[in-house]
């Protein structure tokens, strides 16, 4: 049994959500991305305990105007990942805009991680006091400092979210049994002996 | 302004060196005011900017500023020569052709990067099939520059050896079919520039430009940090958009900032003032950065403007409501053109997509998105930068319909892989399924390193190459009118109570009793809307 989960990555303009990512998936690093203009899209097998897990993660645009065009990627997502700059302050008050967004557009069926990115600089203006009293404020499920440049972090922030997850699958799992008619998990079954890459090979990663 | 004139003639009048107070104002700071930043010295960059790690800089003065101006002007000159050397090949001597033909081919071969300065790798395309295809395709440039020459000559203007031509033939079916088959990389620049009227522009404007320059020297706002954020940003792999890295005396290694970069940072800048319903919208910098690899700054900002209203309207909008008109646009194309990939893209349960109702202009299919940095940045970066190119060639030159017919040239060209994804016979949910076909449709265009072979596919062997602008048009508007419509409706709904969350909600509720498949078929549920909007028409008036 391999079960996907869809996590969207938000935030500002700049503040290196496309490095996150690239790091994670490719455990390298540019000082300087492409800017991202509308979606990307990536996924990646994880391995967990005894559990293979399928993320898809989805890359946006930072600037405002850009989020009229992310709701239908936020509306079946498990995970929200809100990323700030811990150099930019305005990157960090407008962590706020992007939590409204997410439950407006998703409820509090999903799981939001804070994410303090470029913890390498030494021009820090945001905290990690501040960042943590922020996601207990807002209400997210955890908070933590990364650096996709020496890559501090990343592959923590990943493994605490698939860790949280399986909660989230029984939570729904039970849902479902009760009869409620929403859920977020899809399952597909993998038969027995193979291994999971393989019924995913169309994969471009 | 009289001091409009003077930075024309790169004598600043003296009247606007007003100092900025380099104490309390650091007029470009990218970083929040939170943070003081230590006073560099100003000699290690003769630019007032000093990159340091991260793009900091330095309180500049206005003095300074026309200095830099000038600078970059001036070093971007030399750039742009260098590029155009390299691309330039003269075909009209003999003794010579075979051996600079062989240096063309060579010197990109042995070189990590293209003629441009972009990497000739990626994730997508390998050095090696780079090669491949330069081998061939070098020789190809060749041959098409030495049929342009006589072309040229023939309509009596005849090209000097690297000397770009200013004036083309009048517009023909046959110089339709040379701007099809590419126009020379070196005349490239002047050649869009003229197809797309821009000197008539200019004509209208004169002096404009520089007052904006001048205008926005020292201004910071909302859009200018923006931009910053982005400049480096931009083409980051490209060679002429890095930092030069300077050894000093003193054997400590500095990094300017590439003039092209600065430059870009003007053009920018003035946009966002000229036209404040866009400022500064993400995309735009990928633009303005490519036409200024072809044409010097002035030039490339009326060609940015251009673009924005004519090729592209609305599509950089605050709203970004141009990104779904023409999302509306494709998706009709695609039904007409292409009925198998639209059977694909769309899920055929959705209410939206059955016959006789076009809720799909409105109600975007989530795979559409995809296909937003196709019209948002005219595929830079969606396709490879050759290929780039040569749509933009077509582009300038035939109108705005260029971009939907590539735009379904790929959808076509990719037909195959997307039908190995949609055929599958797997137990899959749509949402998986609607990932898998998204990864394809965004990866596959980045292959698409053979642009004869799509310029071929395009405009020779599809039923769309006949698309006209005028179909393009009244597409455009249709879709506009309908979502007007339906904006409207939902205005009127909300004044008599029924909120947008109720809406969702009924919609929500449809959607999933249809996907449960429990009773209510689309028609039905057409038909209680139909009737649900006709007792609101009815309470409206």
């Amino acid at each position: 049994m391999l079960t996907k989960y869809k996590i969207v990555f938000l935030g500002d303009q700049g503040v290196g959500k496309t490095s996150l990512i690239t790091r994670f998936m490719y455990d390298t690093f540019d000082s300087h991305y492409a800017a991202t203009i509308g979606i990307d899209f990536l996924s990646k097998t994880m391995y967990l305990d005894d559990k293979t897990i399928r993320l898809q993660l989805w890359d946006t645009a930072g600037q405002e105007r850009f989020r009229s065009l992310i709701p239908s990627y936020i509306r079946d997502s498990n995970v929200a990942i809100v990323v700030y700059d811990i150099t930019n302050k305005d990157s960090f008050n407008d962590v706020q805009k992007w939590f409204d967004y997410i439950r407006e557009e998703r409820g509090s069926d999903v799981l939001i991680v804070l994410v303090g990115n470029k913890s390498d600089l030494e021009d820090k203006v945001i905290t990690s006091e501040e960042g943590e009293a922020l996601a207990k404020k807002i209400g997210c499920n955890f908070f933590i400092e990364t650096s996709s440049k020496n890559g501090y972090n990343v592959k923590k922030l990943f493994k605490k979210i698939a860790k949280l997850l399986p909660e989230l699958q029984n939570e729904n799992a039970d849902r479902a049994l009760g009869g409620d008619e929403s859920t977020n998990i899809q399952t597909i079954n993998v038969s027995a002996g193979k291994p999971p890459e393989e019924s995913l090979s169309s994969c471009q990663c | 302004m009289s001091n409009v004139k003077a930075l024309g003639n790169g004598t600043p009048n003296l009247g606007i060196d007003t100092l900025v107070d380099s104490g309390s104002t650091e007029p470009f700071t990218l970083i929040s005011n939170d943070i003081s930043i230590p006073p560099t010295d100003s000699s290690s960059s003769t630019l007032g900017y000093t990159n340091g790690k991260r793009g900091r800089r330095n309180p500049i003065t206005r003095k300074e500023s026309y200095a830099s101006l000038k600078k970059s002007r001036t070093s971007l000159e030399l750039i742009r020569n260098k590029i155009g050397e390299s691309m330039a090949t003269r075909s009209d001597d003999k003794i010579h052709l075979k051996r600079i033909n062989r240096t063309t081919k060579n010197s990109i071969l042995h070189s990590g990067r293209d003629r441009y300065g972009f990497k000739k790798a990626n994730n997508h395309i390998s050095e090696g099939e780079y090669d491949n295809w330069w081998v061939s395709y070098s020789q190809y440039l060749i041959k098409r520059k030495k049929k342009w020459e006589k072309m040229m000559a023939k309509n009596g203007l005849p090209t000097a050896n690297n000397v770009a031509p200013t004036r083309f033939p009048p517009r023909s079916e046959s110089l339709r079919k040379f701007v099809r088959k590419g126009i020379p990389a070196e005349w490239r620049g002047n050649a869009w520039f003229y197809f797309a009227r821009g000197s008539e522009k200019l004509r209208e404007n004169k002096d404009v430009y520089d007052r904006l320059v001048d205008q926005t020297m020292d201004i910071i706002n909302e859009n200018t940090e923006a931009i910053e954020k982005d400049l480096h940003r931009t083409f980051p792999e490209n060679i002429h958009f890095k930092n030069i890295r300077i050894q000093q005396a003193n054997g400590e290694v500095i990094e300017e900032e590439s003039p092209l970069l600065q430059t870009l940072r003007r053009v920018l800048k003035c946009f966002s003032l000229y036209r404040p319903s866009i400022g500064y919208c993400q995309s735009l910098n990928f633009i303005a950065g490519l036409l200024l690899i072809y044409m010097d700054e002035e030039r490339a900002f009326w060609m940015l403007v251009i673009i924005s209203e004519r090729y592209l309207p609305g599509i950089h909008d605050f709203n970004l409501e141009g990104v779904n008109v023409h999302q509306g646009v494709l998706l009709l194309c695609l039904r007409q053109y292409l009925p198998d990939v639209w059977g694909m893209i769309v899920d055929k349960n959705d209410v939206r997509y059955q016959e006789g109702t076009n809720a799909f202009l409105y109600d975007l299919p989530a795979l559409s998105f995809c296909t937003t940095s196709w019209f948002m940045s005219i595929f830079i970066g969606v396709l490879p930068t050759e290929t780039t190119l040569r749509v933009w060639d077509c582009l300038f030159y035939e109108d705005s319909k260029t971009i939907f017919q590539i735009a379904l040239t790929i959808f076509k060209m990719m037909e195959p892989e997307l039908h190995r994804i949609a055929d599958r016979d797997t137990n899959e949910d749509e949402e998986f399924l609607s990932s898998e076909l998204f990864q394809v449709i965004q990866n596959f265009p980045k292959k698409l390193l053979d642009v004869n072979r799509m310029m071929e596919e395009c405009f020779r062997f599809s039923n769309f190459s006949k698309l006209t602008q005028d179909e393009v048009v009244k597409c455009k508007q249709y879709v506009i009118e309908s979502r007007s419509r339906y904006h409207n409706l939902i205005k009127k709904r909300s004044a008599i109570g029924l909120k947008e969350s109720d809406r969702k909600e009924l919609i929500k509720s449809s959607e999933t009793l249809e996907n449960k498949k429990i009773g209510l078929k689309a028609l039905n549920w057409n038909g209680k809307l139909n009737h649900r909007m006709r007792r609101l028409r009815h309470k409206l008036r």
